[in-house]
């Protein structure tokens, strides 16, 4: 049985519009309303960062620094089993940190799977209309649930094919240096493609079960990992070693986990060009859940789960079935919207559910 | 508040160096300017000769001083029980006095200076390649030991240096990775672990 993470309290400094923030959710659902523009999203921004390291509104963690401060600070109480940690992210312009219970981490993959979160939010839709690269993300973020050692390899996997480019690029094909570096490529690509391929294994076959809980019957989705590199250390190399020429001419590296792809297809037809847009929002969602259910299983704690103004994305039937699983669900949640009223929880008693009012930055218990 | 110009002169210097910031470096500007002007003036005079009277060995690239015929040879190439034919490969001159104190090498050093980085417009040209060479030539080093850091472009010099110099006939070993002595299997980095086992020994 799956453990139980809560966030117990929550407090943010100068981050985004939130100037100081200070509230204590209930154990299973949170809403925090207010009009838009007043920061409610950033709330949930908030507690996805301390959680993660990361944001998923942007990759440049910087600027979400509130305007004239020079530090950003997001410190979180979080309960699991019984035990309270604190987890806490301070924010400079250049300089980050990160520490649980006041020490350094041992790395920043080992912070980032301590307390498993999924956001859902009106951005996702990209994870099915748009790039490759957003379904990679995707893939290396459940993998680090599953296979921590995933995200040195890919540091380092991506650290030596820089390197390989910008020599080919700058001092030619024949270079004796990138031997060298095309040995390490294969080294960290061969492991990271093994953390792909099961990754998207474990993915695809949560998500059939997860897309057939919310997309309407009779509809058939066909999802596909293609694996833009190799497993063979050797077959990569001399995959590598054949490029060179061609990966100089065209000013990117085209062998290797970066040309990965997780094809994603309604009926035979691709998703990303033929798909309507409600059928699109159904799959991202479906994706999400299984993002939900692969951190749920690696991680052995139910993730908490951060929707932002997600009704406003589906058709009120797949509102309903969202709702209908979270309240199935055992996770501590936190909604944004503008509605509150939508979201009558009658089953819920006192300290289970807690509404906030966001006003300028501002959080109030309702 | 304005403080003297020479005071904040001295404090902008003091505060380029490593891991000192703009306070400490105040402190430490303040100290020699107010509790000790002998310290203040045996420093200044110490760093004044400092590079005429230490600078890298002639044969390794190792701090050495200066002999009175001006020549500079280190300590470790001055030592004549030192293996001649052991020859350690290091990327800075901090790792030459890591390995040091390890008191496992017996040999002699050599120290790259700079390691391959492509993204910073290093390559294998701006490596002392010819130096090494002639040095390997020279006190007829039958076994290098390449001791780079286990970092990218640490890996990428390693495997550089070792084609180079298995063509030239001299036999080339890499220093382990693995986990450290009195630490815990469970708090090792799992990318060290991993080659830890692939490098395991038979008991």
């Amino acid at each position: 049985m799956s453990s139980h993470i809560v966030f117990r309290r929550i407090q943010v400094r100068s981050f985004r519009i939130l100037s100081s923030v200070d509230f204590e959710p209930a154990a299973r659902l949170n809403v925090i309303s207010g009009d838009n523009g007043q920061g409610k999203t950033s709330v949930i921004e908030a507690v996805y960062l301390v959680a993660t390291s990361r944001s998923f509104r942007t990759e440049h963690v910087a600027e979400t620094l509130s305007t004239g401060a020079s530090q950003a600070v997001i410190a979180a109480r979080i309960e699991e089993a019984g035990v309270v940690r604190e987890q806490r992210v301070a924010l400079g312009a250049r300089a980050r940190s990160y520490r649980i219970d006041g020490k350094r981490p041992a790395s920043l993959a080992s912070y980032a799977t301590q307390t498993p979160v999924v956001v859902f939010h009106p951005g996702d839709l990209t994870l099915v209309s748009g790039p490759a690269a957003g379904r990679r993300r995707l893939l290396d973020r459940v993998a680090l649930f599953y296979e921590p050692v995933s995200a040195d390899h890919r540091t380092r996997y991506q650290r030596a094919l820089r390197a390989r480019q910008a020599t080919l690029e700058e001092r030619g094909p024949r270079s004796p240096e990138l031997d060298a570096y095309e040995a390490l490529i294969a080294e960290h690509g061969v492991a990271f493609a093994g953390y792909r391929r099961r990754t998207a294994e474990r993915l695809i076959e949560l998500l059939s079960e997860t897309f057939g809980r919310v997309a309407a019957p009779g509809l058939r989705l066909e999802a596909v990992y293609q694996a833009g590199g190799s497993e063979d250390r050797e077959h990569f190399r001399a995959a590598l070693a054949g490029r060179r020429l061609e990966d100089r001419r065209r000013g990117r590296p085209s062998f290797g986990p970066q040309r990965d792809e997780l094809e994603l297809a309604l009926g035979s037809m691709k998703a990303r060009a033929h798909a309507s847009q409600g059928q699109q929002r159904v799959l991202a969602l479906a994706l999400k859940l299984a993002e939900l259910s692969c951190l749920e299983s690696a991680r052995g704690a139910d993730p908490v789960l951060l929707l932002d103004d997600v009704s406003s994305e589906l058709d009120p039937a797949r509102t309903g079935a969202v709702y209908r699983f979270l309240e199935a669900a055992r996770s501590q949640v936190f909604v944004t919207t503008t509605r509150p009223e939508l979201l009558a929880t009658p089953e819920l008693v006192g300290a289970e559910r807690a509404d906030f009012a966001v006003v300028s930055g501002r959080v109030s218990r309702v | 508040m304005s403080s003297p110009e020479p005071l904040t002169r001295l404090v902008r210097l003091l505060a380029r160096l490593p891991g000192v910031g703009e306070k400490t470096a105040a402190r430490f500007a303040l100290h020699f300017c107010l509790e000790n002007a002998e310290l203040a003036g045996a420093l200044a005079a110490e760093l004044e000769h400092l590079h005429e009277r230490v600078g890298p060995c002639a044969r390794c690239n190792n701090l050495a001083e200066r002999d009175q015929d001006g020549a500079l040879l280190c300590g470790v190439c001055r030592d004549s029980r030192r293996d001649a034919a052991l020859l350690c490969i290091v990327a800075k001159v901090q790792d030459l006095v890591a390995v040091e104190r390890s008191g496992a090498m017996r040999g002699r050093y050599f120290v790259l200076g700079k390691l391959l980085s492509p993204l910073d417009g290093i390559g294998p040209e701006a490596l002392p390649l010819a130096a090494l060479a002639a040095r390997i030539e020279q006190d007829r080093v039958s076994e290098v030991i390449i001791a780079t850091p286990p970092s990218v472009d640490g890996e990428a010099t390693a495997l550089l240096l070792a084609r180079e110099l298995t063509a030239q006939g001299v036999r080339v070993t890499r220093i382990a990775s693995g986990v450290p002595h009195g630490g815990d299997l469970e708090f090792a980095d799992q990318i060290t672990l991993g080659r830890a086992i692939d490098g395991r020994r038979s008991l």
